[in-house]
């Protein structure tokens, strides 16, 4: 604490100077004595908190510096380990909701597949017989209705599960004309194409969004 | 016949009628004909030639009902051009096709109008 050129003072005196300084610095000042006294000054301009000021003490001069301690000191610390908790839970969050939207979605596309599956068999059969075709007809109408609307909630839950152009081919596949009573294996034909096309298309639509 | 308020570009409320199949007609479309069975795309035809007689603009809704046939649908709407009750574009000036529940129907309704051509 002795200014340069001085000898070190004796244990007394640095003891005392240590308790004037307490008594100087305002509440939140804590006084600390650098290690080496001759850069007091310098240590002063470099830091803000940092305030010395010279003394004259019989006949040594010394530098008191006392050092702004920041309250938030002690909670600063742990700023980082919060930050990366945080950031921690908000991931595993976001896998979660991710994973259960894709069971929801999975559970939706296997429901929507068999029913494709389903209406494709049915309507193969219905269009290679006459036999009770009205009522076939319109329980095709209605199955086939069921699709469009299961493909209409998977779109509203994902913009990019976009199967509407194949959904209008294998309507009109299976239910274009279906009343008329014709038999036609050229169009049991059409609508096993449209339905593989449908169902490839839902599956791919699936695995293109979540892989 | 419901009626529907709307905004028009000038900022004027208008009011436009709505037909809806499942409340003004059937939840049952059925076939094309008339003579194929109930509630099919001919007899709605007529029901609509009925109403554009009275406005200028009818909204069409499709919803609510338990699916339609691409029979029913070319001929309710495709069949105003085949039998030259209306023009395609005139169809498509005058008819407003509403189906929030599967837009895949409107789709084929404009398409039926589009693809129409005038019997000879």
């Amino acid at each position: 604490m002795s200014g340069p050129g001085q000898s070190a003072p004796s244990a007394r005196q640095t003891e005392a100077l240590v308790q004037a300084a307490k008594a100087a610095a305002p509440a939140p000042l804590v006084a600390s004595l650098p290690a080496n006294p001759a850069r007091a000054p310098a240590a002063e301009a470099d830091s803000p908190s940092l305030q010395c000021r010279q003394a004259i003490v019989g006949t040594q001069t010394v530098f008191l510096c006392v050092e702004d301690a920041n309250p938030l000191a002690p909670y600063l610390a742990a700023v980082p380990g919060v930050l990366i908790a945080a950031l921690g839970f908000y991931v595993v969050h976001r896998l979660s909701v991710r994973r259960q939207r894709r069971d929801e979605q999975f559970k939706m596309v296997q429901a929507t597949r068999e029913l494709v599956t389903a209406v494709t068999d049915e309507a193969g059969e219905a269009w290679m017989s006459k036999r009770g075709r009205g009522e076939k007809a319109q329980l095709l109408i209605q199955r086939v209705g069921r699709i469009g609307r299961a493909a209409q909630m998977l779109r509203l839950r994902d913009a990019r599960f976009d199967v509407g152009v194949q959904v209008t081919t294998f309507r009109q596949a299976v239910t274009n004309d279906v009343e008329s009573g014709t038999v036609s294996s050229s169009r049991r034909a059409e609508i096993m194409v449209a339905g593989a096309d449908l169902d490839e298309a839902i599956y791919r639509a699936f695995i293109g969004i979540y892989g | 016949m419901a009626l529907q308020t709307f905004r028009t570009r000038d900022g004027d409320c208008a009011v436009k009628p709505v037909l809806s199949i499942a409340r003004n007609f059937s939840v049952h479309p059925g076939p094309r004909f008339i003579k194929q069975g109930p509630w099919s795309g001919e007899k709605f035809r007529k029901l609509l030639v009925d109403r554009l007689a009275q406005h200028d603009v009818i909204v069409v809704d499709l919803d609510g009902t338990r699916g339609y046939g691409s029979s029913f649908l070319d001929e309710a709407f495709g069949g105003l051009v085949r039998e030259c009750i209306l023009t395609a574009d005139e169809v498509l000036r005058r008819i407003e096709i509403r189906s929030d529940e599967d837009p895949t129907y409107k789709a084929e309704a404009l398409e039926a109008i589009r693809k129409a051509e005038p019997k000879h």
